[in-house]
């Protein structure tokens, strides 16, 4: 338990940032309202924070803060995803997303636009992204692409977590809310969990590059 | 959106239900009742004006007295009169010369106070100037925080770059407020870059310098660089990190 939070005071000690810093950031929703979690310690009421979150995100404001204004910043954490419509070429260009995963794309949406929107493009990049692990195969892929665009819609934007199981060959997806604890039959192999929310700024990030 | 030239106005002088809807210019001289989300560029209550729905509105003039059960989104929100909203309040500017309690949190850019405010949850600005008194159930956070004390003020933690808490000017009427009224804040914590305070309450004062001027009573305070403190004031415990 301990180890996976950390205290305010701890964390800026440790990042070298203020008060004041932490505090802006918070207010430019850089940094989620749900991480500020209170607790009672035995000098009063404390501030803690999901430890390897919020160090991530720090580390990542920090680096980026130079080139990206705080706006800027908050729109690429923001779990809302971003209206903007994305050129296809755009993310072959950039090297987001391979031919194979497009192609599967294309199959499931129907080729027809040269650009798509940011929500559809993630499924993409969630595709792609296990396709590069090696842990899924292409037909997978085009199952997944249906439980994305048929079910992520529902989270709204909050936090969730993509669970890619197989059992005996046959593989399934499921959506949860994020840090939900699932238990399976013994025969169920957990190939991936994946932060869907992470996705999301990982994809953002690169499309901003 | 509706075209803006074509909004019929909604003016309700005596009493009037009404129901919401887009409109450009709401007008209640009177007393009114609005059923429904409303829409509007301009908001004006000089009478008495309950809405059951959110408000979005450019501008907002309260001199009455308005109640919104819904969110309240305004650019700029003068209140002279008292609000009264359920939900959470966004704004840009925000002035309260009367009184406004808010059952949510507010957000926004500014926020000039002259009279009371209370909210349950967060208030969060860049600038947080008050000339007044506040209750605010949760933190407040804003880059600057400026606060005259003229009546009791409350939060449950303050935080911020710059803050500043200073005893009102000492006129007589503050004397005689003084003594009907306790002129001081109170507060769990204060954790900011540049901390000054009078007058205050507090459990933790944390930042990187830290004055304590007169009239405070307070637990425990760190800092990482300067730290001073006057002498009619306590500190039980002083850290530096």
């Amino acid at each position: 338990m301990e180890d996976d939070f950390i205290s305010k005071k701890e964390l800026l000690e440790l990042t070298g940032i203020s008060y004041g810093q932490l505090y802006r950031w918070k207010r430019k929703n850089l940094i989620p309202e749900d991480w500020f979690i209170r607790r009672s310690t035995f000098t009063g009421q404390e501030t803690f924070f999901p430890k390897e979150q919020i160090l991530a995100r720090i580390d990542k404001i920090i680096h980026m803060k130079d080139d990206l204004s705080l706006d800027e910043l908050a729109d690429m954490f923001s779990p809302n995803l971003a209206e903007s419509m994305i050129m296809l070429e755009d993310l072959i260009k950039q090297n987001i997303v391979s031919k194979a995963t497009l192609d599967l794309f294309a199959q499931h949406f129907g080729i027809t636009a040269d650009a798509y929107p940011f929500q559809n493009v993630l499924y993409a990049y969630i595709v792609e992204r296990l396709l590069v692990m090696g842990e899924m195969g292409l037909e997978e892929g085009r199952g997944l692409l249906q439980v994305l665009d048929s079910h992520y819609p529902a989270f709204q934007g909050k936090p969730c977590e993509l669970i890619f199981v197989r059992k005996m060959g046959v593989s399934a997806f499921a959506l949860a809310p994020r840090a939900s604890e699932l238990y399976f039959d013994n025969s169920v192999k957990v190939v991936s969990r994946l932060n869907v929310a992470s996705c999301l700024e990982e994809l953002k990030a690169k499309l901003l590059k | 959106m509706m075209n803006q030239d074509n909004r019929p106005d909604l003016v309700i002088h005596g009493s009037v239900h009404a129901s919401g809807g887009v409109y450009r210019e709401v007008n209640v001289q009177g007393f009114g009742k609005v059923k429904g989300d409303v829409e509007c560029i301009d908001l004006h209550c000089a009478g008495h004006v309950s809405i059951d729905g959110d408000v979005q509105a450019t501008n907002v003039k309260v001199e009455g007295n308005a109640t919104v059960s819904g969110a309240f989104h305004a650019e700029n929100m003068e209140i002279y009169g008292q609000v009264d909203v359920n939900g959470d309040v966004e704004f840009t500017q925000l002035r309260v010369d009367g009184s406004a309690k808010v059952h949510g949190s507010m957000s926004g850019e500014e926020i000039k106070l002259r009279g009371y405010l209370k909210s349950t949850g967060d208030c969060e600005a860049e600038l947080f100037k008050a000339k007044g008194a506040f209750s605010i159930g949760g933190l407040l956070n804003a880059g600057r925080i400026e606060i005259h004390l003229h009546g009791g003020c409350e939060a449950r933690e303050i935080g911020g770059e710059h803050i500043e808490v200073r005893k009102a000017g000492n006129s007589t009427l503050n004397k005689i407020i003084k003594h009907i009224f306790n002129n001081t804040l109170s507060v769990d914590t204060v954790e900011g870059d540049e901390i000054y305070l009078e007058y205050t309450r507090a459990k933790v004062v944390r930042g990187n310098n830290v004055e304590i001027g007169p009239g405070c009573e307070i637990d425990l305070v760190e800092y990482t660089g300067e730290f001073r403190k006057d002498s009619s004031s306590q500190v039980k415990e002083h850290k530096q990190h």
